[in-house]
């Protein structure tokens, strides 16, 4: 289970994206990566599942923690 | 134990279990540690993962507290929000508690409305009061309290704040005279369920009301506790009171509470006067203004212009594609082909007009990133300032005046997404004859923003003439879209609650990291099609193919949209994917084959073609291969249609020769 709430960026509606609320009625479900909101439908990407935001990420958090030590 | 009550019954002073209900974020749990101090147990609601904590209430003898998952709206739409029902229905409850936030108060009466229906006692908590007054929201509580027959308590839970007077009126609660008026067909329904249903520790009409929304839980428990003749009853009740309203009665129910939300909003709402005058919140006020918030509309769109057509498209497209594609890299690459692969057509496939990397990759990657990256950026500065529910507000009145429903349409014009939410839209109407028409009218003009984005970033390139041409014309087939789904949608839309964040500077952090998560969503979903779409044009090249369909296009390609006959090649792409045959259409530009008129012309025509040949796909996975064909019949020659006639207008007026 989940615990990260994506808000909305259209009407601010907090849902956990990987339940994939708005995605029962949808022909493509749970295969593409978009997130949909439930309550307005409106559809963008979800930044917690690219690999490329992890990959850059990572990099960040590396150079934090050499710093730190 | 509780079962419901008489309304205005107060109970006990003690025994049972008081449930704090809320949205998520809303400060439940620090209300729950407030009300029950150190002793608490957490533990997984049984037969699920979801953790549930329950303490004694420390002011309340004898009384447990439960604090509940967090729950949006009811039915339950997730596994936390199933167990928050659990407790509604099996617990032996002698109150709810709801804990909202002060400052979205439309969203939290929602909930409420639906919690004072269940016939237990009840308290509203509105929490988060400093936060509201630093919004310049206010709220009459004592009008609130009236409206809903239950107390009404502000707190500061982080503060402590307005926890005892929340003690107090827990202790001294009651069932709540209260009920929301459904049209006259679903009222005597619920009439007719509440004399059925078996005794529950809800109310009947609560579990009546539960019933009709076909929440899955409320079936459970009545499947298990009614007879089979009751059961097929209410099932009856159920599918005739659908063919009576022709929509799902969860949606008249819905609309229904979203009104009475409205209203009391408007009641109990007040512009303290004193509240937030920073630079921020004025502006923000603003941007939903119908004159300002126009004029600081046409700056954005000035903005985006400059950003992405300028900037994007002119600037970064030319040092891409002319210096550093251009220049550098497919001339070695050229090179380096023509030496190690002897084979001509080989060579060709990769390197020639058609090549994979001539055209594929440099399209993708020369052409489309820049733009794309300074459009992504854009709307990523839109999202995180605020600015984006603003414009959907805006765009609401605006259209609403129109007979139109803004809120229905801008998330699908706004949104990433492709037909397939505009598809599931669909779902929800019963006449196959409008389902099929409002899909062919969604398909027509609406989705994927960033395609249109690329198109409108290329026209910029051209043009600021250019860009507004092709806009007006956009948006005339778009409000032709929306008023013509708006006559065939049966009944009223439901309302759609827009919670308006303050307006801030954007976290660029936050920018950045939405900006690279959509570039490479996007290119994931352009690189193959570029490259296939190259080869494609190569075989069809090679054998001819594409000669003939020239020739034979030329009538409509030249005669009907006065573009050179090149420009086919082009709209075939676009058969493929919009910012495809765009971006032919951009190079053709760039060399000098395309005058601003026919740039114009063909961007309309290609923009009003189907998103791409995946959304076909999906329209046939949802309604059949015979009506996604059906649709591509239909949507192309209205395209071509559409362009001819701009054409000829230009022409008259001319413009762009």
């Amino acid at each position: 289970m989940s615990n990260r709430m994506f808000a909305c960026p259209l009407c601010g509606n907090r849902f956990d994206p990987e339940k994939h609320v708005a995605c029962g009625a949808c022909p493509v479900q749970k295969d593409c990566s978009m997130v949909c909101c439930p309550a307005c439908g409106y559809s963008t990407v979800d930044e917690g599942q690219s690999k490329a935001v992890k990959w850059i990420s990572s990099i960040f958090r590396k150079d934090a923690d050499r710093e730190k030590t | 134990m509780h079962r419901h009550s008489e309304k205005g019954t107060e109970l006990p002073n003690s025994g049972g279990s008081i449930a704090l209900v809320g949205h998520p974020n809303v400060g439940k749990s620090v209300i729950f540690q407030h009300l029950t101090g150190r002793y608490v147990t957490v533990s997984n609601y049984p037969g699920t993962t979801v953790e549930v904590s329950r303490g004694s209430a420390q002011e309340i003898p004898e009384t447990v507290i439960i604090d509940t998952p967090g729950v949006i709206t009811l039915p339950p739409q997730s596994e936390d929000e199933q167990v928050t029902e659990q407790v509604l229905l099996h617990e032996p409850l002698r109150a709810i508690v709801q804990v909202g936030d002060a400052k979205n108060l439309r969203r939290t009466l929602l909930l409420t409305v639906q919690l004072a229906e269940m016939g237990v006692p009840f308290v509203l908590d509105l929490n988060m009061m400093d936060e509201a007054d630093a919004r310049g929201v206010s709220v009459d509580h004592a009008l609130l309290a009236k409206h809903i027959d239950a107390a009404v308590i502000p707190t500061i839970a982080v503060r402590g704040e307005g926890i005892d007077a929340l003690t107090i009126a827990i202790g001294a609660s009651r069932v709540p005279d209260f009920r929301v008026r459904y049209p006259k067909m679903i009222e005597e329904e619920l009439s007719e369920i509440v004399s059925r249903v078996p005794d529950a520790s809800v109310a009947p009409r609560a579990l009546a009301l539960m019933w009709l929304c076909c929440d899955a839980l409320a079936e459970e428990w009545i499947q298990e506790h009614a007879d089979e003749a009751t059961l097929q009853t209410l099932n009856n009740s159920r599918v005739k009171l659908e063919a009576d309203l022709q929509e799902p009665p969860s949606s008249v129910i819905q609309r229904s509470r979203l009104e009475f939300v409205e209203r009391i909003g408007s009641l109990v709402l007040r512009d303290s006067g004193e509240g937030d005058r920073s630079f921020g919140a004025r502006l923000g006020r603003l941007c939903t203004h119908p004159v300002w918030g126009l004029g600081i509309l046409a700056a954005v769109l000035y903005g985006l212009y400059w950003f992405v057509g300028i900037l994007g498209a002119g600037i970064l497209v030319d040092l891409l594609e002319g210096r550093i594609f251009g220049e550098m890299i497919n001339p070695l690459i050229l090179t380096w082909t023509n030496r190690l692969i002897p084979v001509t057509w080989l060579a060709d496939f990769l390197v020639g007009e058609y090549g994979l990397w001539t055209m594929g990759i440099t399209y993708a990657l020369a052409l489309i990133l820049p733009i794309v990256t300074t459009f992504f950026l854009a709307f990523g500065i839109m999202e995180d300032s605020g600015y984006l529910p603003r414009l959907t507000v805006l765009s609401n009145r605006l259209f609403s005046t129109m007979g139109l429903n803004g809120k229905a349409v801008m998330p699908m014009v706004l949104g990433l997404g492709c037909v397939t939410m505009a598809t599931m839209t669909t779902r929800i109407m019963s006449s196959k004859r409008d389902r099929l028409l409002v899909i062919l009218l969604l398909a027509l003009a609406v989705p994927c923003s960033a395609q249109l984005g690329v198109v409108m970033g290329m026209l910029a390139g051209v043009s600021l003439g250019a860009t507004f041409i092709w806009g007006i014309v956009v948006l005339a087939v778009l409000l032709a879209v929306g008023w013509l789904a708006a006559l065939l949608l049966p009944g009223k839309r439901s309302a759609l609650l827009i919670e308006l964040p303050p307006l801030r500077w954007p976290v660029w952090s936050n920018v950045l990291t939405k900006t690279l998560a959509r570039l490479e969503w996007y290119l994931k979903e352009v690189l193959p099609l570029f490259l296939i779409g190259a080869a494609a044009m190569f075989v069809m090249d090679r054998i001819g193919l594409l000669a003939w369909m020239t020739r034979g296009a030329e009538p409509l390609v030249s005669g009907w949209l006065g573009l050179p006959p090149e420009a086919s090649a082009a709209f075939l792409q676009g058969f493929l994917r919009r910012d495809f045959g765009a971006t032919g259409l951009f190079v053709m530009e760039s060399q000098g084959l395309l005058t601003p008129l026919q740039v114009v012309v063909a961007m309309v025509t290609i923009t009003l073609f189907i998103p791409c040949v995946a959304s076909v796909f999906v329209i046939a996975k949802e309604r059949g291969w015979r009506t996604s064909l059906g649709i591509l019949i239909l949507i192309m020659p209205l395209a071509f249609l559409v362009g001819g006639l701009l054409n000829k207008a230009l022409l008259m007026i001319g413009w762009g020769v």
